[in-house]
Parts: structure tokens; sequence; C-alpha cells
């Protein structure tokens, strides 16, 4: 009995010990961007700033378009994820259900692509783009993020537990494919395609390499990429870059806390990665 | 139309938009890497066809081996730790308890975060002034360079790396102790086996295909890391963190030797291929999945 007490208690002191170095640089990149020139790289560091430099936050978005940024990453996650969505679940369910020569000749080419790492293919993706004319464009943002052998894969393995009856019913009274897909399946799927939607908007968000490459322009930065290439006056700039990726965070962390529980639970079902 | 030609039409036509969209954007550049790995090319100029030279040129390049040695120290540091940690946070938060579904949610909360804005912070962390070294004082140790040394700068972004990926490691883990039957670990306890017994014993071997998927997720993870060398080193000091990809990334997008860097590419391809394969086989024990 006492042992088991001792474990419990040991327990929580390791689970609050790593609570707080999980949200601590969450903390610190908040209070730092509030800190004025002569605090930010104060010995021994400030906890909490004596004068909130609250004109950090008005400075990301004065100095360099930020808010331009923001929409533009949000445009083009938006767009991804709603386009992926619709041709996943098209093409997921064409491999689970409909049939036709050649189903499983595609559904292999589709899983082969999971093993082309994106850095390996990243040069001739670049010069495929450059010769569409999409460089420095949202087309060149957004189309190549769209296919996803994941996406696809994880659809088809919801499709393939669907239940027919449904869709049986619907075809007897005369409905063909097409509207049976639209106005049956593709509804009673929304749990699975919002799981998958929070993926897809957050792994765009996020994304850096590819942005970094295609985008030269100013105001066709991603939100990461402005981030990354701050261009702003010199004065105070780890208070307004902090100040920025706080910015940068917020959406994704409303997102997170809202849909976390969707996220683990298509984790677990998948190993789907970011 | 009958049904039969009716429902092969369907079936085309739903997956038409996105296997083209694989196809170029996956496919061919898969093969495109091989083909101008041949060829010296400023991605301008007209290409010339230069047979194998670029990989000569690659395996005397002594970069280019720095690379491959800085990526394997990266690998080697990263992937056996992420596997404890995120092994041990999943042990952690497996039984529920008051607040666990709340400690879960932290730990896991990285997964939603943008790289770049984490290792921002980071870096802003690992400076001579930063807080990292003002908590290292507490344990009296002097004030370190990190990120300004070579010898700590690959083991700090890795720490960064860490911090990102062992909360999505964790529910990996998660769903992989979930699934092995309480009744092993109750024979265990009427045998009367240690905690560590049972751990090394039932928890460790039924969990194998949970590890494997997840040592050859993070090796391919650890074997392209990029966002965060950008961000935080930018490959230095003096090529120290210079890891594979962001030795590709300069080679191609800085010096503009895409023959080259395709090369290399194609070559770190290859090697992701070739080890994955054999850790999946030395690994292997019932399938390789996550255990679902």
């Amino acid at each position: 009995m006492k042992t088991r007490i001792v474990k419990g208690i040991l327990r929580y002191v390791l689970l609050v010990a790593l609570a707080m170095f999980f949200l601590f640089p969450i903390y610190w990149m908040f209070v730092s961007s509030l800190k004025s020139p002569s605090e930010i790289f104060a010995f021994p560091p400030k906890l909490i700033p004596e004068n909130p430099v609250w004109s950090n936050y008005s400075k990301v978005f004065s100095q360099v378009p930020f808010a331009r940024y923001m929409l533009n990453t949000f445009f083009v996650a938006s767009v991804v994820t709603i386009v992926a969505l619709l041709l996943h679940s098209m093409a997921a369910y064409s491999l689970a259900r409909l049939r036709y020569p050649g189903r499983n000749v595609l559904f292999i080419l589709v899983i082969s692509t999971l093993m082309i790492p994106f850095s390996a293919i990243l040069i001739p993706l670049f010069l495929i783009v450059r010769n569409f004319g999409w460089i420095d464009s949202y087309r060149g943002l957004i189309i190549p993020a769209i296919p996803h052998a994941f996406g696809i894969f994880f659809l088809r393995q919801f499709y393939l537990g669907f239940p027919r009856e449904l869709e049986e019913a619907a075809i007897i009274d005369g409905s063909g494919l097409v509207r049976v897909f639209f106005k049956i399946v593709l509804p009673l799927s929304k749990p699975v395609l919002s799981a998958l939607a929070v993926f897809f908007f957050l792994a765009n968000w996020n994304s850096f390499m590819w942005p970094l490459v295609i985008i030269n322009s100013p105001e066709m930065r991603t939100v990461q990429l402005g981030i990354a290439q701050y261009g702003g006056e010199y004065n105070n700039p780890w208070a307004i870059q902090l100040a920025a990726c706080t910015v940068a965070l917020i959406p994704t962390l409303i997102v997170f806390v809202i849909l976390q529980k969707q996220l683990m639970q298509s984790i677990k079902m998948t190993g789907m990665k970011l | 139309m009958n049904r039969k030609t009716r429902e092969r039409l369907v079936g085309y036509s739903f997956i038409a938009p996105d296997i083209t969209g694989l196809i170029i954007f996956a496919m061919v550049p898969a093969i495109v890497a091989l083909v101008i790995s041949f060829f010296s090319w400023n991605g301008l100029s007209d290409m010339l066809f230069v047979g194998l030279d670029n990989y000569r040129t690659m395996f005397q390049d002594p970069q280019w081996r720095n690379s491959i040695f800085v990526t394997l120290k990266y690998s080697v540091f990263f992937v056996p730790l992420n596997f404890v940690f995120a092994l041990l946070l999943a042990m952690l938060v497996q039984k529920p308890g008051p607040g666990i579904g709340l400690f879960r949610a932290i730990f896991f909360a990285p997964t939603a975060m943008s790289m770049v804005a984490v290792s921002f912070v980071w870096k802003y962390m690992f400076q001579p002034y930063g807080f990292v070294n003002y908590f290292l004082s507490f344990f009296g140790i002097t004030r370190q360079p990190l990120l300004g040394s070579m010898s700590q700068a690959l083991y700090s972004i890795a720490v960064v790396s860490l911090y990102m990926s062992v909360g999505y490691y964790m529910v990996i883990f998660l769903a992989g102790l979930n699934e092995i039957s309480n009744e092993y670990y109750e024979a265990a306890e009427i045998d009367g086996a240690s905690g560590l017994q049972k751990f090394l014993y039932i928890t460790l071997p039924l969990l194998k295909p949970t590890t494997a998927f997840v040592l050859v997720m993070t090796f391919l993870q650890s074997f392209q890391v990029f966002d965060q060398i950008y961000i935080l080193t930018g490959g230095g000091p003096f090529y120290s963190t210079s890891t594979a990809a962001f030795y590709i990334y300069y080679n191609a997008f800085q010096m503009y030797q895409f023959g080259y860097s395709s090369a290399q590419a194609f070559t770190l391809f290859a090697i992701l291929l070739v080890v994955s394969y054999f850790m999946l086989r030395a690994l292997r024990g019932g399938n390789v999945s996550t255990g679902s």
C-alpha cells in the first residue's frame, strides 16, 4: 500500500517536471516577445517583463506585412485542405469500393509514392513547377501540396470498413454511383474527414521547406517564411520575431485545443505523420 | 451503358485527379532526380551530360562525407533518445488518473506547432545569455557556447527535435501499450514478477511491432532534418551541423549545382531505402504496423 502511494507521488512529480519542460518554451516565447531591448538579454533573465512592450506586436504587423503572410498561409492551407479532402475521398472510395481493371496496380502506385522522401525530390519538383511557370505563385504553393498518398491510404481503410447496405439501398432506388457518393457516402464520412482536415491544415500552415524554395517576392511569403526571413528594422529584432512566432502559433494552438482528442485518435489508427 | 461499364467509368474518373497529381509531383520527380544526376547543370544553361562524374565528385567531396557523418551522429543521438522518452511518457500517462488527460495533451501539443517558431524560441534560449545557460548555472555549470560550438550545436538541435517529436510517438506507443492484454501482467504478478521484469519480458517483446515502426519512422525523419538546422545554425559553425538534407539544399539553391545535388539527393534516397529495409527485417516480429 505504502509503495503504491510513493509510486503515485513519484509519477506526478515526474509528470509535472516534464510538463514544465514542455510548456516553458511557449511561456518564454510569449513573455520575451514583450521585453524591451534592455531586458531581452538581461542576465539573470527576467521571468516576467517589468514594462511589457505591447508595441512589439504592432511592429510585427507594421514593419513587415505579417497580416498578408497570415492571409497567404490561411488561403493556401484552406484550399489545399478542402481540395485534398475531396480528391482523396473520391480516390479512396474508388480504390475501396468500385471494381475496374488495374485497380490493384493503381493502389500499389499510390502506396509506393509513400517511400519517396521529400528532400530527395525537392530539386526536380522545383524544376517541374518552374516549368509550369508557378514559381512565386499561389498555384505553386497549393497544387503540388495536394497529392498525398497517406491521405488516400487512410481514407481507403475507412471506406473498406464502411457498411455497404446504405449504398446498396440507394442503388436499388435507382441512384447513380456519383450521386450515391456525394449524397450518402461523403456526408457520412464527416468525422474521419474532419480529423484529416486538421492534419492537412496544420501541415500546410507549418510547411517551410517548399515555400522557402519557390517563393521569392516578399508579398507572397507564408507565415513561416515571414519568421525565418524577417526583414524589419534591427532595433530589438529578437522580441519582435518572438512576437511573430507567438502570432504564428496562436491559430495552431486553437485548432489543437479544440481537436486534440480527434488528432490523437487518428494517429493511433494509422501512425499518420504530419 | 450497362452497370459494369458505368462503374468502371466512375472508378477511373474518381481516382484520375489524384493519380495524375502523384505521377507529376512524386513519381516523375523521383525519376527526374536520377536523370539530372548524370548532368552538369546550373538550372539555366544547357545541360551537359557527364555520366557518373557527379557521383565520383561526391565520393571525393570532404563536405559531403562530413554531411553524412553529421547526419549519422545526429541520428544515433536522436533515434534512441526519442524512443526512450516517448515510451517513458507513454507509460507515465497510460493509466488513468486525475489530470492525466491534460498531461497527455501537453506532451502531444508540439505536434501541432510550427518547427520554425519553436526552433526560433529555442535559438533565443540557447544564446550565451539565454535561458538555457541561466538554467545550467543552477547546477554549477559555467556558460556554454551551445549553438556557437562545433561540439555542442548538433546536440542542441537534437534537443529541439526531441521536444517536437516525443509527444507524437508517445501517442503511437499508447496505442501499442493498450493492445497488450492485462492478463499477461496479472499472470506475471501471481508469479511474483517485479516491475522491471514485467517491462523486460512482457511490455518490450509485445511492443515490438510498434517499436519497429517508431524506429524506422524516426530514422527516416532524422536523415531528412532541415527546418531546425536552417533556423538554428544554418549548417554552422564550420559545417558542424550541415546534415545531408541541408547540404543538398545548399548545393541546389545556394550554389545552383542542380546536377551535383541531385546525385546527392538520389544517394540519400538509396541510403534511406536500404537502411529502412534492413531495419524492418531486423525488427520483424509480426506485422509492421502501429498495432491497430
